[in-house]
């Protein structure tokens, strides 16, 4: 799996709804404490989604890191 | 004429709050205290997805109704006093001057004045027609002295006059323009980003039908200004600094779940508007027909929002609306309304007045009941 880190709730709740919108499956998950101490939320979604994802994340000027290689 | 079991609806104190509320509203924060739960943005079970999902959305409905497209640029706050305080505490004033309308509220002037004791801020009357529209001809006479803030109240909580935002802006140029949208927002279409705006308070439970204890406030350029308040945000939890970004940067503290899901069922569930722009002028004409009393509202038709203020020669304000109280069961407010500045230029400082404040609810019918009790308690 993927994941898509975003500075805010606000961002993750505007590309969540970015994703639905284009039905990329994807699930808001807690920030695994492996990446970040942080008590934030973040999307994951499957890798073959990652370029399609961040053209429309990219699109919407919604800033986000991905981290990739995030097993269950 | 209203059926038996149509009450008449005589409250008449919207510009305080607005009543009724859609019924949605109880509904929605019932639903959310009683089913829903969770916080917002602070865990990532089902419950908090949830509710983060619908504040964000009350933040995207919200945005769109102001005329904003970066809804990131629109904060939660308790309500407009709020959100101008926001402003007002954590804006770097360096020329130490401060422009303001006539017919401010004392959610400016109060907060203005503990800073011009506090730290020698200077504040100024923008030049004004007698009902206190911003004579935006004469806003250069202002601006001679630089000035770093001009405030303006875009609907009058006292006379209802609407100013003219854009013109305001547009005259001002440069110097940003704080807007208090508190008794329009909801009532009168908004188009900050549009008309320039670079800043505007709002208050949910007015025009926009929400609960008390929410409203919001826009900014333009969101690093101008310093946070009111710091603590947790649900991000970069490591840290004891504030987030630098939006909309964490204003937002420390859960927010008020309950008010925002009241709110989005407002935003979603606007009234239907019962009676006509035409019914509100015909009750302004007839009441300055009553030999004794004196009107307050705005000299330009077009330019009158959905509430005024009267006097009577007979009795004073509070007597008056006793009677209309007691007599008739109508609800308004009387006195200064917080707003000594207006009534001051209105010179109706300190006796105060009746302020009369319709709703979309009201109806031809309950504003001819108005109209009547008016006359009659003031024996005419």
């Amino acid at each position: 799996m993927i994941l898509f880190l975003f500075e805010s709730t606000h961002a993750v709740i505007a590309a969540e709804k970015i994703c639905v919108g284009a039905q990329i499956p994807c699930a808001v998950i807690p920030v695994p404490r492996s990446i970040s101490s942080q008590c934030g939320l973040c999307i994951e979604a499957a890798v073959a989604d990652r370029e399609p994802v961040a053209a429309l994340l990219r699109e919407s000027g919604i800033i986000f890191t991905i981290h990739e290689g995030y097993v269950k | 004429m209203k059926s038996a079991v149509e009450k008449r609806n005589t409250y008449f104190d919207n510009a305080a709050t607005s009543f009724p509320k859609p019924p949605e509203v109880a509904a929605e924060m019932t639903r959310y205290l009683n089913e829903v739960g969770g916080s917002y943005g602070r865990s990532a079970h089902a419950r908090t997805v949830a509710v983060s999902r619908a504040v964000e959305e009350t933040r995207s409905f919200l945005a769109a109704r102001i005329g904003v497209t970066q809804a990131a640029h629109l904060f939660f706050t308790h309500n407009a006093t709020h959100a101008i305080n926001l402003v007002l505490k954590g804006f770097p004033f360096t020329h130490k001057r401060v422009l303001v309308s006539a017919l401010e509220h004392n959610a400016v002037m109060r907060p203005l004045m503990r800073l011009a004791a506090e730290r020698g801020l200077t504040v100024a009357t923008l030049p004004s027609l007698p009902d206190g529209t911003v004579a935006v001809e004469r806003i250069g006479e202002a601006l001679n002295e630089a000035a770093d803030l001009v405030i303006v109240n875009h609907e009058s909580n006292v006379n209802g006059v609407l100013q003219p935002l854009a013109e305001i802006k547009r005259r001002i140029g440069a110097v940003p323009l704080l807007v208090d949208a508190a008794q329009s927002a909801g009532s009168t279409p908004l188009a900050l980003e549009e008309a320039g705006i670079d800043m505007a308070a709002f208050t949910g439970h007015k025009g926009l039908f929400g609960p008390t204890g929410t409203g919001a406030l826009y900014l333009k350029e969101p690093d101008r200004i310093a946070p009111l308040i710091e603590g947790g945000t649900g991000s970069n939890s490591e840290s004891f600094e504030m987030p630098g970004f939006l909309p964490d940067k204003f937002e420390a503290g859960t927010p008020n779940i309950a008010g925002i899901f009241g709110l989005r069922a407002a935003l979603l569930h606007p009234p239907a508007v019962r009676h006509a722009a035409a019914d509100l002028c015909a009750l302004l004409d007839a009441m300055e027909r009553v030999e004794g009393l004196r009107v307050f509202r705005a000299a330009d038709r077009e330019r009158q929002g959905e509430l005024f203020s009267f006097t009577s020669d007979r009795m004073d304000c509070a007597a008056f609306g006793r009677r209309l109280h007691d007599e008739f069961g109508i609800e308004t407010r009387v006195g200064l309304h917080c707003a000594p500045a207006a009534h001051r230029h209105m010179g109706t400082f300190p006796d105060g007045t009746v302020r009369i404040a319709l709703s979309p609810y009201h109806d031809r019918d309950d504003i001819a009941y108005l109209r009547d009790a008016v006359k009659k308690v003031q024996g005419r």
